[in-house]
Parts: structure tokens; sequence; C-alpha cells
């Protein structure tokens, strides 16, 4: 640090060459009118902003003083569409009632399935058809070649009984 | 760089009244770093003058434009580099606005290279390396005038000379200094 300070003077006027004094006059005009623009810069905004502050201030109490102020608008042009009623010919009415409902339900009917059975009788002859009253007195009449008649002695036996 | 001692400067109020446009805290400014200023420019552009006049001229703008309030004297001077280097970098790109890409590698790195320097160090060292390559004559001279603190009217009685014969020796001398240590930055570049 001794030795920059006792050189300072002499390298200052060495250096001092690189600018010399016009240079560093121009330098400092050069600045001071950047200064001189920045702060009338600053005023211009500054006025600017003082003025919008005003300007909505103003609008602010305008509205407020004149709420009725009509105001006018305008609408975008409207398209007219006009329509008429239908001829009572071309309209179609319906009413309840004018149809019967039949409801249904499972529980009211009862599901039969038919099936195709090969030989549904069998044929049995006079020992087997007394075979199967046995224990019911009853007697075989024969009143043509193809006809005869089962008779049960006992009248309870006509309503039927179990057959083993 | 280290910081200058200002022990009777209000870098304060300066500052303040930079910021607030008072064109005599600017003048004052000028007068305290114009010099301090190119002299760390010229040490960041390599002992390249034009490229050091074009960055102060760029760097005193942008204080213009951004200057605030600085307290410290060292956080002012190190926001004054930063102006410095960057107007050093803009103003190079500018010049080679073909090779802009790598010039902001390469600039870059060179500057904060010497940003990380003590510049007015520097400056100093190849101040003292170029005095010792004066001859005996031009450094009598030198020591008398600068270091002695003799005026020139003295110098010139005491040789015989004429002030104005001792003036243009010194001229001379300083010229030929500048070169040197102007050559010298270029050459570490």
């Amino acid at each position: 640090m001794k030795t920059e300070s006792k050189h300072r003077p002499l390298l200052d006027d060495v250096l001092a060459e690189a600018a010399p004094a016009d240079f560093e006059r121009a330098l400092l005009d050069c600045t001071l009118r950047a200064v001189r623009r920045r702060r009338r810069m600053h005023h211009w905004n500054r006025g600017l902003a003082v003025v919008g502050v005003f300007a909505a201030i103003a609008l602010v109490v305008w509205k407020a003083l004149l709420p009725g102020t009509p105001v006018k608008v305008i609408r975008p042009a409207l398209g007219m569409v006009s329509s008429r009623p239908l001829p009572p010919s071309m309209i179609i009415t319906t009413r309840p009632g004018s149809v019967a409902v039949v409801a249904s339900s499972p529980k009211t009917f009862v599901l039969v399935e038919t099936g195709s059975i090969m030989d549904p009788f069998k044929e049995i002859d006079d020992e087997q058809l007394l075979a199967l009253a046995a224990g019911h007195p009853a007697a075989l009449v024969r009143q043509g070649p193809h006809q005869a008649e089962l008779l049960f002695l006992n009248p309870e036996d006509t309503n039927g009984f179990p057959v083993q | 760089m280290s910081a200058e001692p200002q022990p009777s400067l209000d870098l304060a109020a300066l500052t303040a009244g930079m910021a607030k446009g008072d064109e005599d805290a600017y003048r004052m400014f000028h007068e305290l770093y114009f010099q301090r200023l190119l002299r760390y420019l010229l040490v960041v552009t390599g002992g390249r003058e034009e490229a050091a006049r074009e960055a102060l001229q760029l760097a005193l703008l942008r204080v213009v434009r951004h200057i605030r309030k600085f307290d410290s004297e060292e956080a002012f001077w190190s926001w004054l580099t930063v102006l410095a280097r960057s107007a050093v970098v803009d103003e190079e790109r500018k010049r080679h606005r073909y090779l802009a890409f790598l010039d902001r590698f390469f600039q870059r790195e060179e500057v904060e290279a010497v940003a990380d320097s003590d510049a007015d160090e520097r400056l100093n060292e190849l101040l003292e390396q170029n005095l010792d390559t004066l001859s005996w004559d031009e450094r009598e001279l030198v020591n008398r005038k600068y270091f002695a603190r003799e005026s020139v009217k003295e110098i010139a009685a005491d040789t015989g000379a004429t002030e104005k014969a001792i003036e243009s020796q010194l001229v001379r001398v300083r010229r030929k200094l500048k070169q040197c240590i102007l050559a010298q930055l270029k050459d570490e570049t």
C-alpha cells in the first residue's frame, strides 16, 4: 500500500494520456446530459402519474355524482323470427284411459309343460286288472265281444282307492 | 481491487445525491472515480485504451441509470467494477457481433479472471518493473519530479535546462512508461 500511494501521482500522470483531458470533460458532459435526461424522465413520469390519479378521481366523482346518466348501449342488430299456431288437424292428441291395460302376474296362472310321450297308455288284460283291484271285492261283467264292465261290491270302492 | 481510502467523503450522501439526480454529486463522483475506473478498465481490457474508454463511457451511463444509495465504499466500488466489467463484455460483443457466441465465453472468462485480481496493485507492479528499465537520466528525472516532489522549475534550474525541455522529457518518459505497461497488459491477456 505504501508503494502504491508513493507511485500513485506518477501512475495517474502516466495513465492520464489514456484518457486525455478533453475526453474526460466530454465524458463528464455526456454523463451530466444523461442525468438531466433521467431527471426529466422522472419528472415526466411523476407528472403523468399525478395526471392519471387525478383523472381516475375525476372519473369516480363524475360517476358518483351522475349515477342516472343514461348510457346509450348499442346492441347488435337482431334478426326477427315470426311464428303462428298449427291448424288443429295437424295436431295429434292423446288422452289417458283410452287403452285397456291388462296386468298379469306370475301367481295368476299355472305353467303346464307338455312333452312328447311315445306310449302314454299301457294295455293290460283282465287278470292284471283284477290283480290291481286285489283286496277289494269286484267282478268283471262281459256285455259283448268287446265290451265289459268292472263292478265293485263295496259302494265306497267306486270312489277310488290306492293301487299297489 | 482494494478500496481507496476516502476519509472526508460521505459516500451515503454522495450516492443519495446521485440517485436524486444532483449534478454536483455527479461532478464529485467523476472527480473521485474517473481515473480509478479507467485504471481498472485498462487492466480488465488488457491495456487496450480504446476499449477501456468505450467501456468507461458505457459504465458511467449505467451508473446514471442504476445508481442507488450506498453506505459502504467497498460495496460501492464493488458495484462499480461489476458495471465496468459488464460494459467491457457488452462492448466486446458489439465489436465482434459475428462471434458473439464465442465472445461470451472467452470474454467472460477473461473479465472474471481480471476481476479477482487487484488491478491497481498490478499496475503498480508493472510501473515498478518499467521504472527499472529506464535510463539513468530518465530515472533521475522521475525520482526528482514524483518522489522528491521537486517542481519542474527547480529541476530546470538545477540542470541548466529550460522548463519546457524538462516538461518534454517528462512527457516522453511518461509515454514510454505507459506504452510499456499497456503492452505488458496486452501480453498477459
